[in-house]
């Protein structure tokens, strides 16, 4: 594998993750209760889904996929993915209107917006009105930190 | 048996009075289609969000009015769901899957006011037709219905992730392997017996993976990721322009395909009486149906319209079909009649056989008023267009963030906690890996959406036949689905053998 493409090596892996999960769910379902009641679907989907990954990994073998070069690669995605990932995890604690506020003015600043006005005003519009919007629209409580909310 | 016995004629007559004895009755239905429109086309909000926001109203409304005001939004919402299908990529609902396929092709190409028109033609002729048939065959729909076990049902759904095969031309195996893993997924949590399966300990799995908010993770979050070196959504700047003239001729051009629309909306009609099944797959059968049967159906996928009118004429009719079993049966197909079944409850009226035939004149009155409707939509539809199509205007920078927002509030909103946040999050991820290496998305979400309901008709079949395959020899219907499946998949691959060795 030394000499394979982080591309190529990316998708062996999902292939390889998408494997164990079904193994590890058809183990936790059997493990839960071996009966046919629980299994009827799940069994014979696993069983399948696994000869399926099976050709697929003979078939990765066997032949040299091309990469679409064309496709953005992991690198390009990343700092999207962290920012959004970094917003989700942190919405328990600095709730949906700061929490959409630093979102939408992290993400306009990495991906090239220069005018710093035009940040700052934006995001605080969009972070505040659309959640505020949300909140009265919503029957249940929202995290907030500055907007009134009974959460 | 004379079609003419079909209709009772002095109950449509009376309906007609009903209707336009009271002009109050009409004033619902022009804020019902507008709150819609507005539900459907913003991402993460649902129509059965809609319609159960706005319920307390109807208390003050008689019965037949706040009939027409749900189905109003229900109406408005079913073409609402298209626009983020076909200008994001994130269908509204699961009914909207296949109207992305080729509309959000047709927005990048800088097609959006063609695609926008076509759905907004095929919606409504949709929702006209539907209705017509529902005004024909309401009673013998209702018999129909009730014949519909688990055993059927399983088929359905069956038929529906099959397709999932087809849905990936050049990686078959991945597509199944997606669509499997899919299903697999749609198990997560209490099965049935109360058994607990693959949550790892977390409460908020009990109930299975929030399936919408994985769908606008998988579908727009992990598309939205895709583009992120992009500028706009449509990058020729001459083709951003919103023309009015551009909708009405798409409007038009839905009308040129007559087969593809009256398939859509007998498949819509038919398979949206499946309670709980419904729009969620007509739209992919209707859709896997019109590329079958097309002479160039290598062009779906990238930006084809008659994808789009397949899509939406089938969604729009299950509308009718999901009522018909509403009002015959007291069933709910999906949220939106659930909603609706709420509303009968508070109005002390129950839906069933009894009603149909105490009541006709009361339902041909809400079959009539949605004909009417129907022409409010073209009217608003096309009003609101220009504002909705604004979109492809917006800088990819802005647009990002805001619609990935747009979706987290959407998916705290569908679950409360900040469960779906979090799902949309991992789904957002996943996808992006998926649809990076070739694994069906829309299969992965299909398989989702229907395995909860695919393990319980499958555990329901074998405990009604006690293990017995012979079972499923007695029930013609489940024969007569499973014939059709079979030919949808394998008729065209045997005919053109057969010809081939005749040659």
């Amino acid at each position: 594998m030394g000499n394979l493409s982080l591309d190529k090596r990316v998708n062996f892996g999902v292939l390889l993750a998408v494997t164990f999960f079904i193994l590890w769910y058809l183990y936790d379902a059997y493990k839960a209760l071996a009966s046919i009641e629980n299994l009827i679907l799940i069994g014979p989907i696993a069983i399948v889904t696994l000869g399926l990954c099976a050709a697929e990994f003979i078939r990765y073998l066997r032949e040299d996929e091309k990469t679409d070069s064309k496709k953005e690669s992991i690198r390009d995605v990343l700092p999207a993915m962290v920012i959004f990932s970094g917003y989700i995890l942190s919405l328990e604690y600095l709730g949906f209107d700061i929490g959409t506020t630093l979102f939408t003015a992290i993400f306009l600043k990495v991906h090239g917006e220069k005018n710093w006005k035009l940040i700052v005003i934006y995001s605080l519009l969009f972070g505040f009105l659309v959640p505020y919007f949300f909140s009265q629209m919503l029957p249940y409580p929202m995290p907030m930190s500055i907007l009134p909310t009974d959460y | 048996m004379n079609p003419l016995d079909l209709i009772d004629f002095g109950a449509a007559s009376d309906a007609l009075t009903l209707l336009f004895s009271e002009p109050s009755y009409w004033l619902v239905v022009f804020p019902g289609i507008l709150i819609g429109l507005v539900f459907g086309a913003t991402p993460g909000l649902q129509i059965s969000m809609a319609m159960a926001i706005f319920m307390p109203m109807t208390l003050y409304m008689d019965f037949l009015q706040a009939m027409l005001f749900l189905t109003a939004i229900f109406t408005g919402g079913s073409f609402g769901g298209g626009v983020p299908a076909i200008l994001m990529n994130i269908p509204g609902t699961s009914s909207c899957i296949a109207t992305a396929f080729d509309g959000y092709p047709m927005a990048k190409q800088g097609k959006h006011n063609e695609a926008l028109g076509i759905a907004l033609g095929a919606s409504t002729f949709g929702v006209f037709l539907g209705y017509i048939m529902l005004f024909m065959l309401i009673k013998p729909l209702s018999v129909m219905v009730l014949k519909i076990g688990p055993a059927e049902m399983f088929i359905v759904i069956l038929w529906g992730i099959t397709l999932i095969a087809s849905l990936r031309g050049t990686h078959i195996l991945k597509g199944l392997i997606a669509g499997f893993v899919g299903l697999l997924i749609g198990t997560i949590g209490f099965n049935e017996e109360g058994t607990l399966r693959g949550t790892l300990g977390n409460e908020y799995l009990l109930d299975g993976v929030p399936v919408v908010p994985a769908m606008m993770g998988m579908f727009a979050a992990s598309e939205l990721f895709r583009l992120v070196k992009t500028n706009y959504l449509v990058e020729d700047e001459g083709q951003r322009k919103v023309r009015l003239t551009s909708i009405m001729k798409g409007f038009r051009s839905a009308f040129k395909h007559p087969v593809i629309l009256i398939r859509g909306s007998i498949i819509g009609i038919f398979i949206g009486a499946v309670p709980g099944v419904g729009s969620s797959v007509s739209n992919l059968i209707s859709y896997m149906e019109t590329k079958r049967r097309d002479k160039d159906p290598e062009s779906f996928g990238k930006g084809n319209p008659k994808g789009i009118v397949a899509s939406e004429s089938a969604n729009s009719t299950s509308e009718a079909g999901s009522m018909a079993t509403l009002l015959a049966l007291g069933i709910p197909g999906g949220g939106a009649t659930a909603v609706m079944l709420a509303a009968f409850a508070m109005h002390n009226i129950t839906g069933g056989p009894q009603f149909i035939r105490e009541q006709m004149d009361v339902v041909y009155a809400i079959i009539f008023a949605n004909f009417g409707q129907v022409f409010l939509l073209i009217i608003l539809g096309i009003l609101c267009i220009p504002l909705l199509a604004s979109v492809v205007k917006i800088k990819m920078t802005y647009l990002i963030p805001s619609v990935l927002a747009l979706a987290t509030l959407g998916s705290f909103g569908l679950t409360g906690n900040l469960s779906g946040p979090v799902t949309v999050l991992v789904f957002a991820l996943v996808g992006w890996f998926f649809r990076r290496y070739d694994y069906s998305v829309p299969g992965a979400v299909i398989g989702m959406l229907l395995g909860r309901m695919a393990e319980s008709s499958l555990l329901h079949s074998y405990q009604i036949s006690g293990g017995e395959f012979s079972y499923i020899l007695e029930r013609p219907i489940a024969l007569v689905i499973l014939c059709l499946m079979i030919a949808s998949l394998f008729g065209q691959t045997i005919i053109k053998k057969i010809i081939q060795k005749r040659k």
